[in-house]
């Protein structure tokens, strides 16, 4: 008996978020700094936290590179879509550009869960989802 | 600088429910229970409560303080809260509390927390990938563990603890659990149970998790000085402080209590070392290390070398969690943990062991500890805190 396939959760983006998640689209990474001081922002927010200046700043691309500050491994599935996917590696990754202020979350592929580590240097790799989002996801570099 | 209110409030009063995974009652009759037990355990009647505080988690799992209020017809409550923070309220809700008895907007504030939180709305995070689960839910990171895991996995990275080190801590808190009637979860467990139990995510066993429960407690806070004339020996509030913390994790993996402790303890003009015993929010066993680190009660890195010790345990020089908390107690989302400060604080001292007669130590039936001046309780991270002092 085939049992009816969970929907993938989709980010839903808002619209602080709404650029980032359309650069992922194209496989791009970004993230906001800001125009005045230069300090980079996570999650996207309307103001920047470092001099209060309103507004996006400025979108900028990262390299994709980066160091996982920690981790976890879901030995089961946490959400039903992920049932054909345990385990599953989740890192937490300081991008190099931006150690201090962005952190940024995905899964790790490809890797035997065993062999994570903090401190494992990363490349981001983006996955397709039906429809056209695309999720930064992370392969050890 | 001492805070104004130190030891000027003070909790008269605890009481709770039954705590099961089934309770077949609505939440609504849960808290009453608890609420009437409360007022009873103070010696004081519905009229004479005039604040009622709650909280819950993200989501609505509980009632609000009007439906509270109108069930058991208190006429004229002048402060109301239900807050949002889950396990982080836990101790604030309690300050604020304090707060409005010594501002003399209130004389007497009963604070419950109340939940079918196993049999109906299941405790656990949004499944939603919506606002901030847009960052985490897509990721399959749709669990509590996934949630405060990365904390303990980078503290093993910092320290080299192991996941052995959290056996010790779901052992000792089940020990403790055992002598406590009202506690969900009373069966012995060894080092050997912890390590075999499944993984749920790594770095967390399912042993390492905390208990969905159904039940209530509630308190109630009064002044310092209408403490003194009422039934049960008061239990001084002497220090408070709440925090926060951020929407995303930061790659620091420091939690909020290595920001409020020195305010904590500067501000009631006590130290770590004034600490007689600690009850410290604990969804998963390595947050209770990162508690105990957090709060100065332990050097950086020598929480697993405390509980391997036994120096945690109710004999200990440090005993933590003594109602077996939210891991063999029950989730009541921390404000038992303040119950149980409470109860060990009290000269008569806990009612809810297995002592038949005068409280002897026997830990084969006794949980009470011996002779404790000050018990901290932390809310989650230790964005909220409380110093209780004994009469």
């Amino acid at each position: 008996m085939a049992s009816e396939a969970v929907p993938y959760p989709v980010p839903v983006p808002d619209t602080d978020s709404a650029p980032f998640w359309e650069a992922c689209r194209a496989h791009r990474l970004v993230a906001q700094r800001c125009a005045d001081c230069g300090r980079w922002r996570w999650p996207p927010a309307g103001v920047c936290p470092g001099c209060q200046r309103r507004g996006a700043g400025e979108w900028t691309a990262l390299r994709g590179t980066g160091t996982v500050t920690s981790y976890v491994v879901a030995q089961r599935a946490l959400h039903p879509a992920f049932a054909d996917k345990v385990p599953y590696t989740i890192v937490f990754v300081a991008p190099d550009e931006a150690p201090d202020h962005v952190l940024l979350i995905g899964n790790l592929l490809d890797e035997p869960w065993e062999r994570v580590r903090v401190g494992l240097r990363v490349q981001v790799s983006f996955a397709d989802l039906p429809g056209g989002a695309a999720l930064p996801m992370f392969r050890a570099a | 600088m001492t805070l104004s209110i130190a030891d000027q409030t003070a909790i008269v009063g605890v009481g709770w429910s039954a705590f099961s995974k089934a309770s077949g009652v609505s939440v609504l009759e849960l808290a009453t229970e608890a609420g009437l037990a409360a007022l009873t355990d103070a010696g004081l009647s519905v009229a004479d409560v005039d604040g009622v505080i709650s909280y819950q988690y993200n989501y609505p799992d509980t009632i609000y303080p009007r439906d509270l209020s109108h069930a058991l017809g208190i006429e004229g409550c002048n402060f109301q809260i239900l807050d949002t923070h889950g396990g982080a309220s836990a101790c604030s809700m309690v300050a604020a509390a304090a707060m409005a008895v010594h501002a003399g907007m209130c004389n007497n504030v009963l604070v419950f927390r109340a939940m079918n939180g196993r049999s109906a709305r299941r405790t656990g995070g949004s499944r939603q990938p919506e606002g901030s689960g847009q960052w985490l839910i897509p990721f399959g990171s749709a669990h509590a563990a996934a949630s405060f895991g990365p904390y303990y996995t980078a503290y093993m990275d910092r320290y080299g603890a192991t996941t052995l080190d959290l056996a010790h801590v779901a052992v000792t808190q089940r020990a403790n659990a055992a002598l406590n009637t009202k506690a969900m979860m009373r069966t012995p467990i060894t080092v050997d149970d912890h390590q075999n139990s499944p993984w749920v995510c790594y770095p967390f066993r399912l042993l390492d998790c905390c208990l969905q429960s159904d039940g209530a407690v509630a308190l109630v806070v009064t002044s310092a000085e209408r403490a003194r004339s009422l039934r049960q020996p008061p239990v001084y509030i002497s220090g408070m402080i709440g925090g926060t913390y951020p929407p995303m994790p930061v790659a620091s993996w420091e939690i909020e209590a290595r920001r409020v402790a020195p305010l904590l303890y500067e501000r009631s003009g006590l130290t770590p070392a004034d600490v007689d015993f600690a009850e410290l929010y604990d969804p998963f066993t390595g947050m209770v290390m990162l508690h105990v680190e957090g709060f100065g009660l332990a050097a950086p890195g020598e929480a697993p070398a405390l509980y391997r010790s036994g120096g945690a345990t109710l004999d200990g020089r440090l005993p933590v969690n003594t109602h077996g908390g939210l891991l063999s107690e029950v989730y009541m989302n921390g404000l038992n943990h303040v119950v149980e400060a409470v109860q060990q604080l009290r000269p008569g001292g806990v009612v809810d062991d297995l002592c038949t007669g005068p409280h002897d130590y026997d830990r084969t039936h006794c949980r009470q500890l011996r002779d404790p001046q000050i018990g901290l309780v932390c809310g989650e991270c230790g964005a909220s805190s409380l110093l209780l002092r004994r009469a």
